[in-house]
């Protein structure tokens, strides 16, 4: 069976369940997001470029909070940036919204990533850096006051980290945030909940 | 009902985000408020807290690479190369081991070393590019990587220089490639500010090719143009970065794709921000590179970029105050009387060729030439060859100089402009010199121009430092013969002069004319500068550094005006810019004036050319 290019392979437009389901983005941002990334499907550069324009910048703060290296961020937004519009056709709207799926694929990349460097026995240069630094509360306190947040996430798990920075940095809602990192909504309000704890037992938290 | 403090927390999470007050969020759950508190400010504190923002320079190389894969996919195509970081490191190894296989056994050997001399247009120029690849992937050293890709980038532009010698367009994936090469050594070397020898090779080479790919515009097939402005966008931001460091406003492909222009003129603020360089509108900002400064008053010269929005963009300025001779370039056209490896000759003087001679057709002797010249003190050095249309050519193609008066808007957006009557096609090869006044409705110029099956197409359009009546027009052409009750000078309707007085049929002559109110140019009286069957003339334009007599000394040789030798357009002078039409002296010597256009007192001037990269000493 042959396929024309103007024809998407899969993907429809948001319907009334869809709309219902909540959301993050208002109505309208999702609706014009949809069409971006209908015309994506067929791609059509402007779309592309509009979308790349958009999620690369946020690609490589979510990578760079995760790493805390610039060229190793970079690589991975680029790497994410080619993954997904090599398969963008296979995107279908669900009611979330497409950022979760663009940054679903950029947590299955870092995780990758991860567990290549720990089969070659990398060391975390971030990591390094943080632990040896003698006070790490008054580091990250001084850290955040300064707006670098990234060094206070450092004292965090992966997975508090991510919880972070999907949650108040990215914006996205509990079902998006779920989406993207294989959980349930349940357990992203109670990772939310360690997260910001574990924050603020880092930052001394009663004078927050 | 019982919630759990976690729940509570979530519902607080998403109030405040939606901007509801924190105390009015807390109000709500006293039992929890101390924590709701202290969480609650802690999680709009990290909301608050700034963004970590990409390199411009990594972002747009992998945008590069995201728009080379959405173009494969559009045409059902191939995979992209990554940009190789700590991903391609590692695979490094394997795929080398899979290049070669698939060396040995789909391209076999043989195939692959026949690819070696194949040109861009030759199918098997893919293979060689594939087998460059290759080669590199044995390459672990990302230095000497970096320094093979930047030679591999050079043996491009020889490609490039080599089609074009061949009268063939540039196609697009020879630019692709250059951009391809040029982008890899940039991203090996921008980690490595120790390799400085590189460094500067980089903002060299990217200087020498911009330069040249910007003279090569016309050259560019149309499926190229893309490929053209990207390559030259990128060179160009390497240069920028090479001058500003990470921080630049680099230049888009977008502001290039409508192509190149030169300018010259008296520089003007404008109210926008933009300056009038010549009366054109041009934006010279941190994007634009230069050896001087922009000051109001004095003059310029520009090389702009003509953006997809019609907007010119200065890419290179040359400014501060009069530009000198050691600027300006000279142009001869004549019939080539020989071209050997030594030189080219026209109009018996010999015009040396260097490695950096750029040659836009393979030109042979008898052919009519246009040759870029520049004095040096070896003598003469031909920096463009390129072939002419001559004004006795009997083909659909006539040329002719026309002079006469601009009417009506020439901003530079309008891409015809009307003088003395006449609709002239502006287009990105169109030289723009306004030293003598700026470029605008009430302007006398003079016009280089080829009538096109009666379209007119403007090459040159230089404007005169002239008291001359709006009415009065100048044409220079060949006489074509008369139809009707008017003549036809290079295919244009001129009224015949009332003394009943005609030249021959294919002789080249000057008319002066007067514009009716009914658009008719009429002609007082004409001089002949050659007779009919002669095409011995060449035409030269430069500017007079030396008069002696009646010997003048020009950028090309010195040329003996006689007493009998025509001069119209105003008194000449040392600093002035004239076109000749003149003679080979006998036994190679000095050219004999038959007739001299002056042009203007404050000599500016422009070409491509002048932004050529230098031959080699």
């Amino acid at each position: 069976m042959t396929r024309s290019l103007n024809e998407p392979r899969t993907g429809s437009a948001p319907d009334e369940k869809a709309r219902a389901t909540p959301s993050a983005q208002p109505q309208e941002e999702v609706s014009a997001e949809w069409e971006l990334v209908r015309r994506a499907q067929q791609y059509d550069n402007e779309a592309i470029h509009a979308i790349y324009q958009t999620y690369y910048p946020k690609i490589y703060n979510y990578a760079f909070m995760q790493m805390g290296d610039v060229q190793a961020a970079e690589d991975l937004a680029s790497d994410v940036m080619l993954k997904m519009i090599e398969k963008v056709q296979t995107y279908k709207f669900t009611g979330l919204p497409f950022g979760a799926w663009v940054f679903r694929i950029a947590r299955n990349r870092l995780i990758d990533l991860h567990r290549r460097r720990k089969r070659r026995g990398e060391v975390d240069l971030s990591e390094t850096i943080a632990t040896a630094l003698a006070n790490p509360q008054v580091l990250a306190e001084r850290a955040l006051a300064r707006g670098q947040i990234q060094v206070a996430l450092k004292h965090l798990t992966p997975e508090q980290r991510q919880v972070i920075v999907l949650k108040f940095i990215e914006g996205f809602d509990n079902r998006s945030v779920g989406k993207i990192m294989g959980r349930s909504e349940g357990a992203i309000k109670s990772l939310q909940h360690r997260a910001l704890g574990s924050l603020r037992r880092i930052l001394h938290a009663d004078d927050v | 009902m019982f919630r759990s403090y976690g729940s509570v927390l979530d519902e607080c999470l998403t109030a405040l985000r939606s901007g509801e007050p924190m105390e009015q969020i807390v109000a709500r759950h006293p039992r929890h408020a101390p924590r709701l508190r202290s969480a609650l400010a802690l999680a709009a504190r990290v909301q608050s807290s700034p963004r970590v923002t990409p390199r411009a320079l990594a972002q747009e190389q992998s945008w590069r690479l995201v728009r080379e894969r959405a173009h494969q996919l559009r045409l059902g195509g191939r995979r992209v190369t990554a940009r190789r970081g700590h991903f391609g490191a590692l695979f490094r190894p394997a795929l080398a081991l899979v290049a070669v296989l698939l060396a040995v056994s789909s391209f076999g050997g043989g195939l692959a070393i026949a690819s070696q001399d194949a040109m861009p247009d030759s199918p098997l120029y893919s293979i060689k590019l594939a087998t460059e690849d290759i080669g590199l992937w044995f390459v672990f050293d990302e230095t000497h990587e970096a320094e093979i890709l930047l030679d591999q980038s050079n043996q491009r532009v020889d490609e490039i220089r080599s089609m074009v010698s061949q009268g063939k367009t540039i196609p697009e994936n020879v630019l692709g490639a250059l951009e391809n090469r040029n982008r890899r050594a940039v991203s090996i070397l921008q980690d490595r500010p120790e390799e400085t020898g590189l460094q500067a090779r980089v903002l060299s080479q990217a200087q020498e090719q911009e330069d040249l790919l910007l003279a090569l515009w016309q050259q560019v097939s149309d499926p190229a143009h893309d490929e053209f402005a990207e390559a030259v966008a990128a060179l160009h931001n390497v240069r920028l970065a090479g001058s500003a460091g990470t921080s630049f406003v680099a230049v888009q492909p977008d502001d290039l794709r409508g192509g190149f222009q030169s300018i010259s003129g008296q520089v003007q603020a404008l109210d926008d921000g933009t300056w009038s360089i010549g009366g054109v509108a041009v934006n010279v900002d941190d994007r634009t590179i230069g050896g001087g400064e922009i000051v109001a008053g004095l003059t310029a010269r520009v090389l702009v970029a003509r953006g997809a929005d019609g907007r010119l963009q200065a890419l290179s300025l040359i400014g501060g105050g009069p530009l000198n001779d050691s600027e300006s370039s000279a142009f001869v056209n004549g019939v080539v009387e020989s071209i050997t490896s030594e030189g080219i000759r026209v109009g018996g003087t010999l015009f040396r060729l260097s490695e950096a001679t750029l040659k836009t057709y393979d030109i042979e002797p008898g052919e009519f030439a246009e040759i870029t010249v520049r004095t040096t003190a070896d003598g003469f050095v031909a920096d463009e060859i390129k072939p002419a249309v001559s004004t006795r050519t009997s083909t659909e193609l006539r040329a002719l100089t026309f002079e006469g008066t601009i009417e009506g808007d020439v901003s530079g957006s309008k891409s015809e402009w009307l003088i003395g009557g006449f609709q002239f096609g502006v287009t990105e090869s169109t030289v723009v010199e306004a030293g003598a006044g700026d470029v605008r409705d009430g302007a006398r110029v003079q016009v280089e121009a080829i009538n096109d099956r009666g379209k007119l197409e403007a090459s040159r359009v230089s404007v005169l430092a002239s008291e001359t009546k709006a009415e009065v027009v100048t044409l220079i052409g060949t006489f074509d013969g008369v139809q009707g009750a008017q003549w036809v000078v290079s295919g244009l309707p001129v009224v015949p002069p009332e003394d009943g007085a005609e030249p021959q049929i294919g002789a080249l002559i000057s008319v002066e004319t007067e514009r009716g109110s009914g658009g008719d140019l009429t002609a007082s009286g004409f001089f002949e500068i050659e007779a009919a069957g002669d095409n011995q003339l060449i035409r030269t334009l430069g500017t007079i550094s030396e008069i002696e007599g009646g010997n003048w000394t020009l950028e090309f040789g010195d040329v003996n005006v006689a007493a009998s030798a025509k001069i119209a357009g105003g008194e000449p002078g040392v600093g002035q810019r004239v076109v000749i039409w003149s003679q080979p002296g006998v036994g190679g010597g000095d050219l004999v004036a038959h007739y001299i256009r002056v042009l203007d007192h404050a000599a500016a001037i422009e070409s491509f050319n002048s932004f050529l990269p230098s031959p080699s000493p």
